[in-house]
C-alpha cells in the first residue's frame, strides 16, 4: 500500500491548530458567554414610584382659592421631559430571569407643582418598577441588568447583578 | 476444529473469530432485529389493549388510507424522477472528472462535500432561493445535491480501474469520442452503476430529514409528504397499528428493490 | 469541444459549491451589511446553542469511536471465520442497512423505554453504534487484506485484541477513517432520534436548534449554520484522502 501521510506535516499541524482553536473557542464561549452577555447590558436601577409632596390650589365653595400640599405619586422631571420612562418587565424562562425595559406613556397633572417632580395620574401603577437611573439610551424592549444596590456610585461597578 | 484440552477450555481459532462477531450481532439483535419483529407483531394485532390477532386488516387499512397512498405515490415519484437524473448526471460528471480534468482533483470536492455538510446548515439557503416555488422541485434539487457525492466517489473509482490498453485497442479499431465511452466504458462499469443506483434509491427513502427541515413541521404540503411523514405522524398520534403496518410495507418495498438489484447483478455475472 | 466540456464541469462544480459558500457569506451580512452582529447575537444571546452544540459533539464522537470498536472485530469475523449461514447473516446486515429509520423508530422507542434509557444520552448513542453500515463496508474492504500478516501475528500472540489492533487495523485503516467520517456525518446530522427519543431540552442536539427556526431570525441562523458545518469540515480536511480511497474497494 502506498503511504498515505504527507511528506510534510505542515497541513496536518495547521489543521490540528484550527481544530484546537475552534473547539477551544467554543469551550471558552460556553463558559463565559453568559457573563459577557450580562456585562454588556445597560445597568439600571429601578424602584416603585415614591410619593412626593406637591402644592396645588383648590377653589373653595365661596370662590376663594386655597393652597394645599399633599403627597402624590411622582416621577423626576428630567426623566419625564426626556420621554424615556420605562418600567421593568420580568421574564422567567427555565431558570433564567431576564429583565426588559418597557416604555410607558404617562399622564401628568400640571396643576400640581413641585420643583423636581411631576405628579403622575395615569400610566404606571404603584407596583411597577420604574427605571430611575440608566434610562438615557434605552429603547423599548431592551434587556437590562437590574442593580440591587443604589446607594453609592462607587459601588455600582462591583454590584451583584441579578443572577440567572 | 475444536481441541478439547481437559483442564482449560481453549477456543479454537475459528471460534475466536466467531466470537468477534458477538458485540455487533448482539447490538443488531437488540436494537434492530427484535424491534423489527415487534413491529411485525404490532402490525398483526388490532390494537394495543386487546392484542387480538387481526390478520391483514391493518395492511388493508393502510393501503386504503389516502395519506398512505399520497406518501407512497410521492416516494415512488421521487425515485422515478430523481434517480435517473442523478445517475446520468453522476456518470457524466465522473467521466468528465476522470478524463477531462486529470490534473485538477480539487473539483471533486465540490461534489463530495454536500454529502457531509449537515442538511440543517444549508436548508436556510434553499428556503430563501426557492421561497416562491410551490412544488417538489426544491426537495428534488436538495436530494440531487446531497447524493451525487456518493455516486461520484464510486463511479470515479471504478473508472480509474479501467486500463488504458482497452481504449488504445478501440481507437485502433476506429472508434472515437463519445461513442468510445458508450460502447466500452459504460458496460465495464455497469456493476458500479447499478450499485450506485441502489444506494441512491435507498437514500431516497431518507429524504424525510431534508423535507422536515425545509417545510418546518409535521405536515408539509402535499408534494412533500413522504412515507416517513406518515409513519412519524402515526407514531406521534400513538396509532401503532397504522405505523406498524406502513413500516412493514415500506420495509418490504425496500427489500424488494434490493432483491431486484441482486438478481440483476447475478444474471449479469453469468 | 474539450474546453467547453471542461468549462461546463467547472460551472457545475461552482453551482454545487453555491449553497455552502452562500451560507458562509450570508452569515457575515446580517441585514445586508458586512458585520459580525449575527455572530454576536448567536454567541451572546443564544445560550441554548452551546448546550446543543456540545451534545451534538458528544453524540457524534462517541458514536463514531464506539462503532469503529464494534465493527472491526465484526468485519474480521465475517472475513475469516467459518460458520453456517454466514452469507445469509451478512445479507441480513445489508438489508437492515438499507432500511429507513422510521421503520425502526417506534420499536426503538419502546425498547429503550423498557430498558430505562429512553430520555438519556445512552438511548441515542447505543442504537447508533450497532448500525450495520460499518460492518458491511469494512467487510468488503477486508476482502483484499493480506492474510499472511494475520498468520504471522497468530504465531506471536494468542490475544485476539492484539491481533486485531496490530495485524488487521493497520491494513484497513483507510477504510476505518472513511467509515468514521461517514458515521460522524450521519450522527452529526441526526434529526429523528433527538426529536422523538429525547424529552429533556438539555440533551437535545443542534439539529433541533434549526428545527425551531421560527423563533430565531436569519441573522442568527446563518452564523449558526456556519458553526454547525465546521466540525465535519475539519474532519473532512483531515481525512479527505482516506474518504475516497476507503469506500472504493467495494463492489456488491
Amino acid at each position: 500500500m502506498t503511504h498515505k501521510k504527507d511528506t510534510t506535516n505542515k497541513p496536518l499541524f495547521f489543521l490540528l491548530l484550527l481544530s484546537l482553536l475552534f473547539y477551544g473557542g467554543m469551550l471558552f464561549l460556553s463558559a463565559f458567554a453568559d457573563d459577557i452577555h450580562y456585562a454588556r447590558l445597560p445597568r439600571v436601577t429601578a424602584e416603585t414610584p415614591k410619593k412626593q409632596s406637591f402644592s396645588y390650589t383648590i377653589t373653595l365653595n365661596n370662590g376663594a382659592s386655597s393652597s394645599q400640599t399633599n403627597l402624590f405619586p411622582a416621577l423626576p422631571k428630567d426623566m419625564v421631559d426626556s420621554g424615556q420612562v420605562f418600567i421593568v418587565r420580568t421574564s422567567v424562562q427555565d431558570d433564567f430571569t431576564s429583565y426588559y425595559a418597557q416604555k410607558v406613556s404617562i399622564v401628568i397633572d400640571t396643576e400640581k407643582k413641585n420643583d423636581d417632580y411631576y405628579a403622575i395620574t395615569d400610566g404606571i401603577s404603584s407596583r411597577d418598577l420604574v427605571i430611575l437611573t440608566g434610562y438615557e439610551a434605552l429603547s423599548d424592549g431592551d434587556e437590562v441588568a437590574l442593580l440591587k444596590e443604589k446607594k453609592e456610585a462607587s459601588k455600582v461597578q462591583t454590584d451583584t447583578l441579578f443572577q440567572k | 476444529m475444536k481441541q478439547n484440552v481437559s483442564k482449560k477450555e481453549r477456543l479454537s481459532w475459528n471460534q475466536k473469530c466467531i466470537l468477534c462477531l458477538v458485540p455487533s450481532l448482539l447490538g443488531l439483535l437488540l436494537f434492530y432485529i427484535f424491534p423489527y419483529l415487534r413491529v411485525l407483531y404490532y402490525s398483526l394485532i388490532n390494537n394495543q389493549f386487546d392484542k387480538d390477532f387481526a390478520g391483514l386488516k391493518n395492511y388493508i387499512d393502510a393501503i386504503q388510507n389516502e395519506y398512505f397512498r399520497l406518501a407512497f405515490k410521492n416516494s415512488i415519484q421521487l425515485i422515478i424522477t430523481c434517480i435517473p437524473v442523478l445517475i446520468v448526471l453522476a456518470i457524466l460528471v465522473s467521466l468528465g472528472l476522470t478524463f477531462l480534468l486529470k490534473r485538477f482533483k480539487m473539483v471533486r470536492v465540490a461534489f463530495i462535500l454536500p454529502m457531509l455538510i449537515p442538511t440543517a446548515s444549508v436548508v436556510l439557503f434553499f428556503q430563501k432561493v426557492f421561497s416562491g416555488i410551490e412544488n417538489e422541485l426544491p426537495l428534488y434539487l436538495m436530494f440531487l445535491w446531497k447524493n451525487i457525492g456518493i455516486c461520484i466517489i464510486l463511479l470515479t473509482a471504478a473508472l480509474t480501474t479501467i486500463e488504458e490498453d482497452i481504449y488504445e485497442a478501440a481507437r485502433l479499431d476506429g472508434a472515437g469520442g463519445m461513442m468510445l465511452h458508450f460502447q466500452i466504458t459504460l458496460p465495464l462499469i455497469l456493476p458500479t452503476i447499478s450499485f450506485s443506483t441502489l444506494m441512491a434509491i435507498v437514500n431516497s427513502f431518507r429524504i424525510f430529514r431534508e423535507s422536515y427541515l425545509y417545510y418546518g413541521g409535521n405536515y408539509p404540503p402535499n408534494y412533500g409528504y413522504t412515507l416517513q411523514y406518515y409513519m412519524n405522524n402515526n407514531f406521534l398520534k400513538f396509532d401503532y397499528q397504522a405505523l406498524a403496518s406502513s413500516s412493514v410495507l415500506t420495509s418490504f418495498l425496500v427489500a424488494a428493490i434490493v432483491a431486484v438489484f441482486f438478481l440483476i447483478e447475478r444474471r449479469y455475472q453469468r | 469541444m474539450k474546453h467547453l466540456l471542461r468549462f461546463l464541469l467547472y460551472l457545475l462544480a461552482a453551482v454545487f459549491f453555491l449553497p455552502t459558500l452562500a451560507t458562509l457569506l450570508l452569515s457575515f451580512f446580517p441585514e445586508g451589511e458586512l458585520s459580525l452582529s449575527g455572530y454576536d447575537d448567536l454567541f451572546f444571546d443564544c445560550f441554548s446553542f452551546y448546550t446543543m452544540f456540545w451534545n451534538s459533539v458528544i453524540y457524534a464522537y462517541a458514536i463514531t469511536a464506539l462503532q469503529l470498536v464494534v465493527i472491526l472485530p465484526a468485519a474480521f469475523a465475517f472475513s475469516f471465520a467459518r460458520f453456517k449461514h454466514k452469507e445469509t447473516l451478512f445479507f441480513f446486515y445489508i438489508i437492515l442497512m438499507m432500511m429507513p429509520l422510521q421503520v425502526m423508530i417506534l420499536p426503538n422507542y419502546i425498547g429503550l423505554r423498557d430498558m430505562g434509557i429512553l430520555n438519556t444520552r445512552a438511548g441515542i448513542i447505543l442504537p447508533m453504534i450497532f448500525s450495520p453500515f460499518g460492518v458491511v463496508v469494512l467487510r468488503q474492504y477486508m476482502k483484499n487484506i493480506d492474510a499472511s500478516v494475520i498468520e504471522a501475528t497468530r504465531l506471536e500472540t494468542n490475544s485476539m485484541v492484539r491481533l486485531l489492533l496490530h495485524a488487521v487495523a493497520p491494513q484497513v485503516q483507510v477504510c476505518l477513517y472513511a467509515v468514521g467520517i461517514f458515521v460522524f456525518a450521519e450522527s452529526w446530522n441526526m434529526l429523528e432520534q433527538p426529536m422523538l427519543l429525547l424529552q429533556d431540552k438539555n440533551l437535545k442536539t443542534l439539529t433541533i436548534f434549526f428545527n425551531n427556526s421560527t423563533s430565531y431570525g436569519d441573522q442568527i441562523l446563518y452564523p449558526a449554520s456556519v458553526v454547525f458545518m465546521i466540525p465535519i469540515l475539519l474532519l473532512y480536511l483531515f481525512f479527505h484522502r482516506e474518504l475516497e480511497r476507503g469506500l472504493t474497494l467495494h463492489d456488491s
